[in-house]
């Protein structure tokens, strides 16, 4: 052992812990002098390189991850040894430190940005997250990475608490730099309202779940939208009363209005015209008022077909109660419908009150046909604080004849 | 330790054809040359190996050296399989074995490609914890300079393993 490298060898002579002491007699124990003469003795390993690769891995299945990392980036030949070591045995297989993962080609597909927690899913099922815990002036950061049967690590550090969301932004940012173009789909529940230097490329992300905070945020997040790529799904969730309303000019952003499922599970205010602009072809919202124009124009287009031929169901709650004779009137007026008794399960079909008992009973019922074809039907119910259209009786054909195959769509 | 020289006997010869003697029950540490016994019908009491047992790749002074190892822990419990998640200790080398591993550099190399031939689980642990022992806790380039490794990374494919490291870990 050389003499410059005293603290190396004083580790290693002083390492009588705990799982020695209890399982090695104390009689077998070498002394400190001992273990220093061995490794003086032994005096470097510079045969390493022709030690042979089982030999070289059963040294690295000793060493512990950070070692493993260290050894690594010594040389290429050590790196893929590395690698394809076993870090862990689990049931099915090892767990290698870093399998063929190509990390620098993984994309980044979908980020959680939670209260206190962060997370990223990859492309290949990888996922690396890190969990804030607060107490007291400090706060841990709990890391973890894992595919499933293939990978596995876990680390904690230590920060204050002060420095808890600048860390949290840190890494934000890193993970969105990393995204790039790829990411798919972000889950938004922040704590803190995000920074401005957060890298602005969420041109394709095509999923955004959200939980309401604020103006700032909602804004913030949609503005890095691409305005002309609409989104599969947009869902805004937030526990509020119909007297504390989420302003939706909050949202309108031209993604939300082009998107093609929209869920706003929480009290919003919203125009008409900005309820007419959604063309989502499904629309769950809650509103603290909808007047019946709005919804017999949404009505009407559908049977003109001039909504998108996938419309699958609109699902309208409000607090001011909607005055079901007068729609319903209406829509008998306008429209080719057939209407069912609904409180006495006068309906052919049973899955109908299955699929309806979500809302309430006291509504009334009808089924309106598309001006052009009378097999294609939307199921209508209008209780006083519901307005549902559901699209539900598909053409087909029975023992040779054109008939009606209904299928009641998830809302 | 009981005495294991009145039990039967097994030749041995190493690479430099040195013929060397080894109770049966000492050498049985060996899965190699227990599966070589085995084969060849050699594995009863009654039956001598009239001819020795070649161990080709070993020296005999480093197969006098695997033997005394052997000796001193034929009697100890049949080491437990690795399959359990924990990290491994390398922190837990006897009293003896350090007396045991007080060799050059050269010599433990030999030790350790010995075990692995030979298949002697034990001795191999000990031999490569004592190696992974003078790697642990040092940096890369304190490694390549204990191990006299030469870096063949371009700087560009080294700072992609730093970044690779850096993508999973904080």
């Amino acid at each position: 052992m050389s003499t410059e490298e005293p603290d190396f060898l004083g580790s290693i002579a002083n390492c009588d812990n705990d799982f020695f002491q209890k399982y090695v007699p104390i009689s077998m124990w070498p002394d400190k002098q001992q273990r220093q003469e061995m490794y003086k003795c032994i005096g470097g390993f510079e045969k390493w390189a022709e030690l042979n690769d089982d030999c070289k891995r059963h040294v690295i299945g000793f060493l512990n991850y950070w070692t493993r990392c260290n050894l690594s980036l010594c040389s290429k030949k050590d790196n893929e040894l590395v690698k394809n070591t076993i870090l862990f045995t689990s049931k099915e297989d090892g767990i290698r430190l870093k399998p063929d993962f190509n990390f620098e080609k993984q994309r980044i597909e979908t980020l959680y940005l939670l209260k206190s927690y962060i997370e990223l899913r990859t492309s290949d099922g990888f996922v690396r997250s890190w969990q804030f815990s607060a107490k007291g002036k400090v706060c841990r950061i709990f890391s973890k990475s894992y595919r499933e049967n293939v990978y596995t690590f876990s680390n904690s550090r230590t920060i204050s608490r002060e420095g808890m969301e600048q860390e949290v932004w840190n890494i934000a940012k890193r993970v969105l730099s990393k995204a790039r173009d790829d990411l798919c789909q972000v889950m938004i529940e922040g704590k803190w309202n995000p920074k401005n230097d957060l890298p602005a490329n969420l041109s394709n992300v095509k999923v955004v779940v959200m939980k309401y905070k604020s103006k700032e945020e909602c804004w913030f997040w949609l503005n890095i939208l691409d305005p002309k790529s609409a989104l599969d799904q947009f869902a805004l969730f937030y526990e509020n009363s119909p007297s504390h309303p989420v302003d939706f000019d909050h949202v309108a952003h031209p993604a939300v209005f082009a998107a093609k499922s929209v869920r706003i599970s929480t009290w919003v205010r919203i125009s008409d015209k900005q309820f007419l602009q959604l063309t989502a072809t499904k629309i769950y919202i809650m509103c603290v008022s909808m007047s019946s124009d709005v919804f017999l124009e949404v009505l009407r287009r559908w049977v003109c077909g001039e909504t998108d031929p996938d419309f699958s169901s609109l699902v309208v709650f409000t607090k001011e109660e909607n005055n079901r004779e007068t729609i319903h009137t209406e829509i008998s007026k306008r429209f080719n419908s057939i209407p069912y008794e609904y409180r006495s399960y006068q309906h052919p079909r049973y899955e109908f009150f299955r699929k309806f008992r979500q809302f309430r009973c006291d509504g009334v019922y009808c089924e309106v046909e598309k001006s052009d074809d009378p097999l294609c039907i939307v199921s209508v119910l209008i209780t006083t604080q519901n307005l549902v259209m559901m699209r539900t009786g598909f053409a087909c054909v029975r023992d040779g004849k054109p008939s009606i195959e209904y299928k009641f769509q998830e809302t | 330790m009981t005495d294991a020289k009145n039990e039967r006997q097994i030749k041995i010869s190493s690479s430099d054809n040195e013929i060397i003697l080894v109770p049966r029950n000492v050498i049985r540490l060996s899965t190699t040359i227990n599966t070589l016994l085995q084969d060849l019908g050699l594995d009863d009491d009654e039956a001598t190996n009239a001819e020795p047992i070649p161990v080709q790749n070993v020296a005999a002074p480093i197969l006098r050296k695997v033997i005394s190892w052997c000796q001193y822990h034929y009697q100890d419990p049949v080491p437990t399989d690795d399959s359990d998640s924990r990290e491994k200790r390398t922190d837990d080398i006897s009293s003896w074995d350090t007396e045991f591993l007080k060799v050059d550099q050269g010599t433990l190399f030999e030790l350790i490609l010995a075990a692995n031939y030979l298949d002697i689980k034990g001795l191999l642990d000990v031999t490569c914890k004592a190696v992974a022992n003078m790697i642990k806790g040092k940096s890369p380039e304190e490694i390549r300079r204990t191990f006299n490794i030469k870096n063949d990374f371009t700087p560009e494919e080294e700072e992609q393993i730093r970044k690779e490291n850096a993508w999973c870990e904080d």
